[in-house]
């Protein structure tokens, strides 16, 4: 499991609505996946799991010199995630709403519609 | 399949990017020709995030696993990149104002950026290199750009210097070896004709300390990132690189 990996963190995460602060929410799960700010509220959002797993099959098809005794390798690699596998895998598994006063308000846990 | 470049060379290795950027050399009166005139500066945010990434040797291949995070929730970073990147200018004897209001262009940017090309072909991260150089010439024909342009024009500002930073990443290689970077790209246009004279891909990379750890970049009020980060910004600066468009790491 990556460091990265915040499902576990999440699940033991102990948040008190009106009482816990923007800062004790990152302290405890690091930065967040997503945020959005307006004047009256922010929201965190956190996934849990990593965005990708990937793996790279390095098959060199290109050896050119680039200067000093530097060399240019050009691969292909045999493996791997595109972008849009990326970004497919980004879901957002628990929002954490905030008021003006960076106090908890509300939480969206989406981990059970999943 | 996706293609990929590295070069054997611990640098590129690092920051799994590469750039060809002799196409976009300027001409060295540059500097002479705009440091006597007044200059805007506006940087564009539009993705604040950084890609955590880790690599794992598996000695015939290698093992990714990549997460992407938000740093604006604990930092309002516009105006330190800003004096940044002012102050790299101002080494370069060029005095860069970042005191503009550019808030309208800003969010087209903005909103325009998802749209754009991305450089995909040799960065290892997707996204994480901005857009296609060429690209820009369609920012530069939005309503929103035409508006502050003539909006600097009448304050007497003759170039723009307009800095585009994407997603930094920051790399874990399990060998002790930790770096972050960015790919931040300067544009500088001629107000009054809109042409775009100068366009360049400042690499930002610096290696931090193999005890520093990716999963704890929030602590600290994200001391060690921010470190980091500006001490490439100030590399990117080094030996006028970033009016060469000469590639270098600031280890």
């Amino acid at each position: 499991m990556s460091s990265f990996d915040q499902t576990k963190r999440i699940e033991e995460f102990n948040y008190r609505i009106g009482e816990t602060y923007k800062d004790d929410v990152i302290s405890a799960l690091g930065l967040p996946d997503t945020y959005l700010k307006s004047q009256e509220k922010e929201l965190l959002g956190y996934q849990g799991k990593v965005d990708g797993r990937d793996y790279f099959i390095p098959l060199p098809v290109h050896i050119a010199p680039i200067g000093g005794d530097m060399m240019l390798v050009t691969y292909i690699n045999l493996a791997g995630l595109t972008s849009e596998e990326v970004s497919k895998l980004r879901e957002v598994d628990v929002i954490f709403k905030f008021d003006q006063y960076e106090i908890l308000e509300d939480v969206i846990d989406n981990r059970g519609s999943k | 399949m996706k293609s990929m470049m590295i070069v054997l060379a611990l640098g590129v290795l690092l920051t799994g990017c590469a750039n060809n950027l002799s196409r976009h050399k300027i001409h060295p009166d540059l500097v002479g020709q705009i440091s006597e005139k007044k200059v805007a500066l506006n940087l564009n945010l539009p993705s604040k995030h950084i890609v955590l990434k880790e690599t794992q040797y598996r000695v015939l291949w290698l093992n990714y696993q990549q997460d992407k995070v938000s740093y604006e929730a604990v930092w309002d970073s516009d105006k330190d990149f800003e004096e940044a990147y002012q102050e790299g200018f101002l080494r370069m004897g060029v005095l860069a104002d970042p005191k503009v209001d550019s808030a309208s262009y800003k969010k087209a940017f903005t909103k325009l950026y998802p749209s754009l090309p991305m450089r995909e072909r040799f960065c290892q991260v997707p996204n994480s290199c901005g857009p296609k150089l060429d690209s820009y010439s369609k920012v530069y024909q939005t309503p929103e750009f035409d508006e502050f342009a003539a909006d600097l024009i009448s304050g007497g500002y003759e170039y723009l210097i307009d800095v585009t930073i994407p997603e930094f990443i920051a790399n874990d290689l399990n060998l002790g070896v930790k770096v972050i970077g960015s790919y931040p790209t300067i544009n500088i246009i001629k107000l009054d004709s809109k042409d775009l004279i100068s366009q360049k891909v400042a690499t930002i990379t610096h290696r931090i300390s193999a005890k520093n750890d990716l999963e704890k970049i929030h602590e600290d009020g994200m001391a060690f990132f921010k470190e980091a980060v500006f001490s490439g910004i100030s590399g990117s600066f080094r030996e006028k690189a970033v009016w060469y468009g000469e590639e270098y790491w600031a280890y």
